[in-house]
């Protein structure tokens, strides 16, 4: 207990959900929304707002518990363990591979095309193992270190873009009506928002009031700069652009030139997409570890991650065989994403009101 | 080959970590991480030697891609 500030988390939440979305999410959201891809922000994070409360319920519910022990209650200790151990092999490891794959797409593509993928995917898993090794209070504290960077990195982007905006590129407003925008929400809201699931496992280390004002404030700091990415790319580059290039985020930092001195900032993106990715992939590796072990009956979850991680680089390398694929999952991702997302802990809300006896406080 | 070397690297880690585990007797983390440690290898060796593994996705694909037609077609 006590193991996270509230800060701590907040920021450890906000840039696991920045992770691998700020890079690619520009393209998705104007490929399926053209210039409006901006809107599809908002009518996201208005379904998420929905979701918090079921999560906030769950929460208040188990307490100081693992989210494991609070199933095991619920469904008894067999079911529990079976439901936790496969929740954490399909939701947060296959989510790992995936991110891990994106940061491969991306060095490989944009960074250093020769270099052989499985190098800087065991650079980062080394990392990441040695951070969660260390337990949540150090991952805490590095996450809090890290954070000023990050945030500092971003400000800069930001300002240095907003000479290239264009207001004439996110016009005409709704050109298409509303049903592009609600489709081109689908991908943010699965991506990074149907993954705060996930934050239910960190009950046992920081109180439920922290936790909460943690997942709002993530929340709201993503959210926010999820807008303005989507935003200041559209207005820079044009949504056709946009939804051409795999990466916006980075592409449109290349474009930065002031009086041919002031340029190429893509250095800084890379760093801050790094930090992200980084803690991104920490927190999955915590929460599939934690669960993992939790099924297993195991005393100590480190003893999983070094397995975990070399599984994690492996599969990283055949879950899709091209970009194209990726974008094409994007369609499909969502549903599979709400069922963990917002299904699985429905389930868990339902039957923690339908067995108020066994689920332990009221 | 840079596969291979991680691989040698994940069981270098895993025997050390072995090692700490025996000592405190914790019998089913052992065989609980030997067996994953045994899976990763598998999976290791099977990509070395140019074996096409099947995407962890596809499964995800064949479950909701109807769905997914079904909605896009809805929504355009």
């Amino acid at each position: 207990m006590n193991e996270l500030s509230g800060r701590q988390a907040a920021i450890w939440f906000m840039l696991h959900q920045l992770g691998s979305s700020f890079l690619v999410l520009p393209s998705v959201l104007a490929a399926a929304a053209k210039q409006d891809a901006w809107l599809a922000v908002p009518a996201a994070l208005a379904v998420q707002l929905l979701l918090i409360p079921l999560y906030l319920a769950i929460a208040k519910r188990i307490g100081e518990r693992s989210f494991g022990d609070y199933l095991g209650s619920l469904w008894g200790q067999t079911a529990g363990r079976i439901v936790v151990g496969l929740f954490s092999l399909l939701c947060p490891f296959l989510i790992l591979t995936m991110t891990l794959r994106n940061l491969g797409d991306f060095i490989n593509t944009s960074l250093m095309p020769e270099t052989p993928v499985e190098m800087p995917y065991f650079l980062m898993m080394a990392a990441v193992v040695y951070m969660i090794r260390a337990g949540v209070a150090v991952c805490g504290r590095t996450v809090e270190i890290l954070s000023p960077i990050a945030l500092s990195l971003m400000f800069i982007v930001f300002v240095s873009l907003i000479p290239s905006l264009d207001g004439a590129h996110l016009l005409p407003v709704f050109e298409y009506g509303w049903k592009p925008i609600v489709r081109g929400s689908f991908p943010l809201l699965a991506f990074p928002y149907l993954e705060s699931v996930l934050f239910l496992f960190f009950l046992p280390y920081i109180r439920y009031a922290p936790w909460r004002k943690a997942v709002y404030a993530s929340h709201a700091i993503s959210g926010g700069i999820f807008l303005l990415l989507t935003l200041f790319t559209v207005a820079a580059l044009s949504d056709a652009i946009v939804a051409n290039v795999s990466f916006p985020s980075y592409f449109v930092v290349r474009t930065i030139s002031v009086g041919d001195f002031y340029e190429r900032f893509e250095v800084l993106i890379t760093i801050l997409w790094f930090i992200a990715i980084f803690i991104r992939l920490s927190l999955l590796m915590h929460v599939s570890s934690v669960g993992l072990a939790h099924a297993c009956q195991m005393n100590s979850p480190q003893a999983l991650l070094i397995p975990l991680a070399l599984i994690a680089v492996i599969v990283a390398n055949l879950v899709w065989p091209n970009m194209t694929a990726l974008l094409e999952l994007f369609n499909i991702w969502p549903f599979y994403a709400l069922l963990f997302g917002a299904a699985f802990p429905l389930a868990v809300w339902l039957s923690g009101r339908l067995f108020r006896s066994a689920g332990g406080a009221p | 080959m840079l596969l291979a070397i991680i691989m040698g690297v994940a069981l270098a880690g895993s025997l050390i970590e072995y090692r700490f585990l025996a000592r405190r007797k914790q019998k089913r983390d052992l065989i609980v991480d030997a067996a994953l440690l045994a899976v990763g290898l598998t999976l290791g060796a099977l990509s070395l030697s140019d074996i096409d593994l099947p995407s962890p996705l596809t499964f995800v694909e064949q479950l909701f891609g109807p769905t997914s037609r079904m909605v896009a077609k809805l929504l355009s």
